[in-house]
């Protein structure tokens, strides 16, 4: 027997132990820490420590404060945090940052997430069909003027495919633009004239796409001679 | 605290922890771990009471966690696949010795999706990844069983 789907039923023909017994009278390990663990915390708290006792060494002798005047405007300052779970990308261009997001409850989806640099809220959170596994390592997004561009990745009953999406600034709101085929997306770079996507095939080398970023047409298909391992 | 309700518990045992051994069994290549891993899995789940809204995901998850931790501890005393309590055609050795070969994500992948039947979004978060992620090594863990396995 030499095909996968044989030997996994084979797998299936192996008896399992009734295990409820023991899991019934078990008392489930609570778990240390591991040693690393213990002596980072040990080395943590001796360095607030020291640092909290220079702090009071410093307020008894009434150190002078620093007086130099400040020559320059001082530069904006992020005082603003937001929690962006899934975010495995980012780029910046149109005035924001926009940072790639990916679903975190195991769905095809993702989410750009439209940052303003200077106060670091959320101007708009855009849902997209798909976006770039990190595995394959490219981030997947690039800003030009008037779009940002999202290659990802959608599930489907046949496994699933490579798309290009567009964002249009204005509007945040994503769109289709073209169906890559089979694979993986992996990196996007825009210019005006195209919109360049590599594309992991299955079971095949990596491919370069050349697509129109007015029709969403494959202009052209350049294998790299590059395999994902 | 609370135990959870044991029938709860019990009843996603019932359902699912054959599959779950038989999945552990061939992620961990070691019976013995895939008793331990299950079983304390399942322990840990009744400890936790109702704060658990899904035990049966969460019981994957903790299981081939749990299986993980052990082999990490052992890895530097491989163990036989065989093992005299647990009877196992020649054609489930050969794919769980090939299994031991792939990275850890990807054997998880493989295993996951084909010996324990779950859906790729199930996958992704039973290894709390990206379905794109799950499918990724799925395909890649895929290929290089073929490879080892020597399957066209």
């Amino acid at each position: 027997m030499n095909d996968l789907h044989g030997r996994f039923r084979a797998l299936r023909a192996v008896r399992a132990p009734d295990l409820w017994p023991d899991i019934e009278g078990r008392t489930p390990a609570r778990g240390r820490p591991p040693v690393v663990a213990r002596w980072l915390a040990a080395a943590a708290a001796l360095a607030l420590a020291a640092g909290g006792l220079a702090l009071a060494i410093r307020a008894f002798r009434g150190d002078a404060p620093d007086t130099r005047a400040a020559s320059a405007p001082p530069r904006p300052v992020v005082v603003g945090t937001t929690a962006i779970p899934g975010a495995y990308a980012v780029v910046s261009g149109e005035g924001s940052v926009w940072v790639g997001a990916v679903a975190t409850d195991g769905g095809c989806e993702g989410t750009i997430h439209r940052i303003d640099p200077v106060t670091g809220q959320t101007i708009a959170t855009i849902p997209v069909e798909g976006i770039a596994s990190w595995e394959v390592g490219g981030g997947g997004i690039d800003v030009e003027p008037g779009a940002v561009w999202v290659a990802g990745d959608v599930c489907g009953p046949g496994g699933g495919g490579a798309i290009l999406q567009r964002i249009d600034p204005a509007a945040n709101e994503s769109e289709v633009v073209a169906d890559l085929g089979a694979g993986f997306a992996a990196d996007v770079d825009a210019t005006a004239e195209a919109v360049w996507v590599t594309v992991f095939r299955d079971r095949s080398e990596a491919e370069l796409l050349r697509v129109d970023p007015e029709t969403g047409a494959i202009e052209a298909t350049i294998p790299t001679g590059s395999q994902y391992t | 605290m609370r135990r959870a309700p044991a029938s709860a518990v019990e009843r996603v045992y019932r359902e699912q922890g054959d599959r779950m051994w038989r999945a552990v069994l061939a992620f961990s290549g070691d019976p013995d771990v895939a008793s331990d891993a299950v079983a304390e899995a399942f322990a840990q789940a009744l400890r936790r009471g109702d704060a658990l809204r899904d035990p049966g995901r969460w019981t994957w998850r903790a299981a081939f966690r749990i299986a993980r931790g052990e082999l990490k501890a052992r890895r530097h005393r491989p163990v036989p696949i065989r093992a005299p309590h647990v009877e196992m055609p020649e054609p489930a050795v050969e794919l769980v010795r090939a299994l031991r070969q792939l990275p850890a994500r990807q054997r998880a992948a493989v295993v996951l999706h084909h010996a324990a039947d779950l859906p790729v979004r199930e996958v992704a978060a039973a290894l709390g990844t990206s379905a794109a992620a799950a499918r990724m090594s799925l395909t890649r863990g895929r290929r290089r069983l073929r490879q080892l396995l020597k399957e066209d």
